[in-house]
């Protein structure tokens, strides 16, 4: 059974509310966060494209580590960070 | 959860989870692995969120998947969710990797049930956040009942664009437009065909009045020939076909697909023979009627094989996992006729309605030429079109070369997002694809590698000095 | 039209033949260059690019240093641009065997040249600040550094097509026979005839020589490599250990490439070779164990290439005994950090004048021949 109370991400440091089931990128996009990184390359805005696994548009740091947010459930306190996925800073 | 099986399936929706039902009900050991966090694959994804929970329950695909995850959660098959499978060797040894780590599963038979991936021409301004596909609409709506974007417009081509609108217009969402590249005459071919699924046809026309009642435009022949903004969308161009009328529609999000094409990685991972057809999404595995394929032990149904729509692949799971049973030894030669007879008869009927709707999401291949120099193809390496015309006029002739001149298919989608586009670039009537390789994924390093004690790496004997 | 006498055909358009093909064009000579695939597209385009004196073998040093140079250079004589960087090299040790074999190692390679001295652990961490703090020490080389492999068929392609170099790519060579003038070279479509001619088929140079009645035997090692997607810097030199079975590095754009020598699995002479899970695991923990933050990242992809290897794993660089005008090139160990000055020097011999420096003959490896 899925709990309905609210769920705490932490994004670049900031809060943010989401329901729990929800996936990683769908919190962000109902926050109004539509950019989650660079293209490494050109360092072009991007964001989810597929919403299926594919594209790895939407692949950040999440704890830590590179995951496609689109299929990355949220758990309450996760933190991440976008632009961290392949952004040569 | 590693360890050997009767038979592995992989991919969970309508036809593998068919596939894994039937082979485990003719008694073998199934083993179901998908990367989604519960069965259902793209049609009948699982809701996630209480509020997509209660929707699902009053929507068809949405009972249709909770009874087809109920009957899995009944049927004694081992299921591995949230499972990426990276790797597929021959025999066949399958990797997959999931929050616990990375898991080998072994068996003598692998049904590949992967499903497809949505195809989109390229436009400029494509790469802008705010830009999706057309079936993620689909895949958010589903599991989470909700929508990105305000002002939205929704483009393409085929049934989805009705379907998308209006479950838009039930989340409260009036869609800005609608963009389709079909004719009126386009649909009105497909008619018959749909006209031998009266339910579909019966929802199509409901959905219809829902959108002219809520005043919904719906632009026919036309297509979005460009995105514009830099770290938002604030608008689209769209483009008359027959005329070259432009108008400017402004939007803060677009949903865009043209058609479907099978995830096929494992399929030729595996050195599964392959033929060319456009509407079955590029390229099919080629299968008997029992849905094997050229490999032996191999198996292949639903859209991963060619796409055919949800239905069919119900029934082509079915067979394949009979057929996977029969050729265990687990069902003799009638039991297996009298078990996949039904199949048969419904899949034949399933084909009519699926190949209009094939027709209507054929991939406009021609209209990859018209493509302008500074559009990007490849989106993970910023590479545009002209970028792969200069490669080509350096003697890049194939893929390999392609991808070595530019970098083209070597970011983190693997080509899945460039690799038919730009090999319709280089070669048109060619039949180009990149050389299949693992991972089929990109792999979590901290997954694939787990805890582990420099001691136990097993280091192979070192080079000679 | 297109002429069918040469005064040398190459045959393999890997690194070794396309080097001799462009040097000999360059010296004025009329050469043909045959490939069964496009340039480049086996072990030369596929192979991790490192040019490092530490996984090369001792005897090969002093050819290594100047191919170094060479390859630092690539702009001035190839003309085009194959990503060279020059950076610290470091081998690494994590235990007290692994101290062991070091210290050899480097021993040996410095005694043949290379510029390499053991340095502490709290050293090796200042020169690479990305490396597993426990380690126990390092070997350090000034000489190190690599380039990106993928780019060497399109910079062959042009520099081959500016000198005059005729290229066959996509056409297989099906035999060898002598000829008054030289050799009949034949292909599907027809043949050529070449009054000299270069083996340069790489694994595939033990089925070349048989067209020559010679038979070398060699092994095929299947190397796996794996790349990972592009990340923010997370280390600066090129990294392996002691025993030879990691390289890694991470490339201007960010991208870290995984190799060492782990072992795919393939089959020379169906030409089909692919990547194990075993061994992508296995060489995926060295490169944490070294760069523990390559933890975060992603691998989208693994692959593998063969490369030749002689009973001795010393090259097979000279002249075909008994064949005048006919000359192998291969199997040279790190053969792609050596190659441009292998090719070098036995593109002198072809010209009829002495090399550089000794070049590697095949009689040594052959039935009949008595040890040295
Ligand atoms: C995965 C891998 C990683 C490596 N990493 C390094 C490294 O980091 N540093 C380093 O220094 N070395 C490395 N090496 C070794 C190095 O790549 C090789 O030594 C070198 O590239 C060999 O060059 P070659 O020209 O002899 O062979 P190849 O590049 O294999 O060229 C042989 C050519 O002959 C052609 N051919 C064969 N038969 C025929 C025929 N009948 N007709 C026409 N053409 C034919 C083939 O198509 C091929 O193009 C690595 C090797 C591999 C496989
Ligand atoms: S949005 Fe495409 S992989 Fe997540």
């Amino acid at each position: 059974m899925i709990e309905n109370e609210a769920i705490q991400l932490v994004v670049d440091g900031k809060p943010v509310d989401c329901v729990p089931g929800q996936t990683v990128a769908g919190a962000l996009l109902a926050q109004g966060i539509y950019a989650f990184r660079a293209s490494p390359g050109a360092g072009t805005p991007r964001g989810p494209f597929c919403m299926m696994g594919a594209c790895q548009e939407c692949a950040i740091e999440i704890d830590g580590v590179v995951r496609r947010a689109c299929q990355t459930p949220v758990a309450p306190g996760m933190v991440l960070r976008l632009r961290g996925a392949g952004a040569a800073e | 959860m590693s360890g050997s099986h009767d038979v592995i399936v992989v991919g969970a929706g309508p036809a593998g989870g068919e596939a894994a039902l039937a082979a485990s009900g003719a008694g073998l050991r199934v083993a179901l692995i998908d990367e989604g966090p519960a069965p259902g694959g793209q049609v009948w994804r699982a809701p996630r969120t209480a509020q997509a929970q209660a929707a699902a329950a009053r929507d068809p695909d949405g009972r249709q998947g909770g009874a087809l995850r109920k009957r899995l959660r009944d049927a004694s098959v081992t299921l591995l969710a949230g499972a990426e499978v990276w790797d597929a060797e021959p025999g066949f040894v399958v990797q997959c990797l999931a929050a616990t780590g990375n898991h080998a599963l072994q068996a003598p038979r692998l049904i590949l049930a992967t499903g497809a991936m949505e195809r989109v021409l390229p436009f400029p301004g494509w790469t802008t956040p705010g830009v999706f596909g057309l079936a993620a609409a689909t895949a958010i709506m589903k599991s989470e009942k909700t929508l990105p974007g305000k002002e939205i417009v929704i483009a393409g081509q085929g049934p989805l664009l009705i379907a998308v609108a209006v479950k838009a217009l039930e989340l409260g969402l009036r869609p800005r437009a609608i963009v389709d590249r079909a004719g009126p005459r386009d649909w009105l071919r497909a008619a018959p065909a749909f006209a031998a699924m009266p339910s579909m046809l019966a929802r199509g026309a409901r959905w219809m009045a829902r959108l002219k009642a809520a005043g919904v435009p719906i632009l026919r022949q036309s297509a979005v020939v460009s995105a514009g903004g830099c770290s938002a969308l604030d608008g689209v161009t769209v483009r008359h076909l027959p005329s070259g009328r432009e108008t400017e529609i402004a939007a803060d999000t677009l949903y865009i697909g043209n058609g479907l094409t099978p995830a096929d990685e494992l399929h030729r991972l595996l050195g599964a023979a392959q033929t060319r057809d456009r509407l079955r999404g590029g390229c099919r595995t080629e299968v008997d009627a029992d849905q094997r394929t050229s490999v032996p032990g191999l198996y292949a149904a639903g859209d991963g094989a060619g796409v055919h729509g949800a239905l069919p692949s119900v029934f082509q799971g079915q067979i394949a996992g009979l057929a996977a049973a029969r050729d265990h030894g687990a069902l003799d030669a009638d039991a297996f006729a009298a078990r996949s007879r039904p199949a048969r008869r419904r899949l034949a009927r399933a084909l009519r309605f699926a190949d209009a709707s094939c027709r209507l999401m054929t991939f406009p291949e021609d209209d990859l030429a018209e493509m302008p120099p500074d559009c990007v193809v490849c989106r993970c390496e910023d590479v545009r079109r002209s970028d792969i015309e200069a490669a080509m006029a350096s003697g890049a002739a194939d893929m390999n070369q392609l991808k070595h001149f530019t970098r083209l298919g070597m970011g983190p989608c693997q080509g899945r997002m460039c690799g038919l586009n730009a090999a319709g670039l280089l070669a048109p009537e060619g039949d180009l694809r990149f050389t299949p390789r693992a991972p089929v994924r990109p792999v979590s390093m901290d997954r694939l590698i787990g805890e582990f004690d420099y001691s136990d790496i097993p280091v192979p004997k070192p080079a000679p000095l | 039209m297109t002429r069918t006498d040469y005064d040398l055909a190459v045959i393999g358009g890997g690194i070794q033949g396309a080097s001799v093909a462009l040097f000999a064009a360059r010296e004025g000579m009329r050469v043909v260059l045959f490939d069964k695939g496009a340039l480049a597209r086996q072990a030369s385009g596929t192979n991790a690019g490192t040019l490092t004196m530490q996984m090369t073998r001792a005897a090969l040093i002093p050819y290594a240093l100047k191919a170094h140079e060479m390859w630092v250079n690539a702009p001035q004589w190839l003309g085009h641009d194959v990503g060279v960087v020059a950076c610290d090299g470091l081998s690494l040790a994590f235990t007290e065997a692994e101290e062991e074999i070091l210290s050899q190692r480097a021993e040996a390679r410095s005694a043949a040249g290379a510029p390499i001295r053991l340095v502490s652990s709290r050293e090796a961490a200042r020169i690479e600040p990305g490396v597993n703090p426990g380690i126990r020490m390092a070997s350090h080389c000034s000489v190190d550094g690599y380039a990106n492999a993928y780019l060497t068929g399109l910079a062959y392609r042009r520099a081959l097509v500016e000198a005059g170099v005729e290229l066959r790519e996509y056409t297989p060579v099906s035999g060898l026979g002598s000829s008054g003038r030289g050799y009949d070279i034949r292909t599907e479509g027809g043949g050529v005839t070449a009054r000299q001619v270069v083996l340069a088929g790489g694994v595939w140079i033990e089925p070349m020589l048989k067209w020559l009645g010679i038979d070398l035997p060699i092994k095929t090692l299947i190397n796996q490599l794996a790349v990972t997607e592009r990340a923010a810097p997370v280390m600066r030199t090129v990294l392996g250990i002691a025993s030879g079975l990691l390289s890694l590095k991470q490339y201007p754009h960010g991208t870290v490439v995984i190799g060492g020598g782990w072992q795919g699995e393939g089959d020379r002479d169906s030409g089909t070779h692919r990547a194990t899970a075993a061994s992508a695991v296995g060489n995926a923990r060295l490169a944490v164990h070294a760069i523990p933050s390559l933890r975060r990242s992603r691998i989208v992809r693994i692959w593998t290439g063969f490369e030749a290897e002689t009973a001795d794993a010393l090259p097979a660089v000279g002249p075909v005994p008994g064949h005048p005008g006919a000359w192998v090139i291969g199997s040279v160990h790190s053969g792609y950090t050596s190659a441009p000055y292998m090719a070098r020097c036995l593109t002198q011999a072809i010209l009829g004048r002495p090399p550089e420096m000794p070049l590697f003959p095949i009689d040594r490896l052959l039935p009949g021949h008595g040890s040295h």
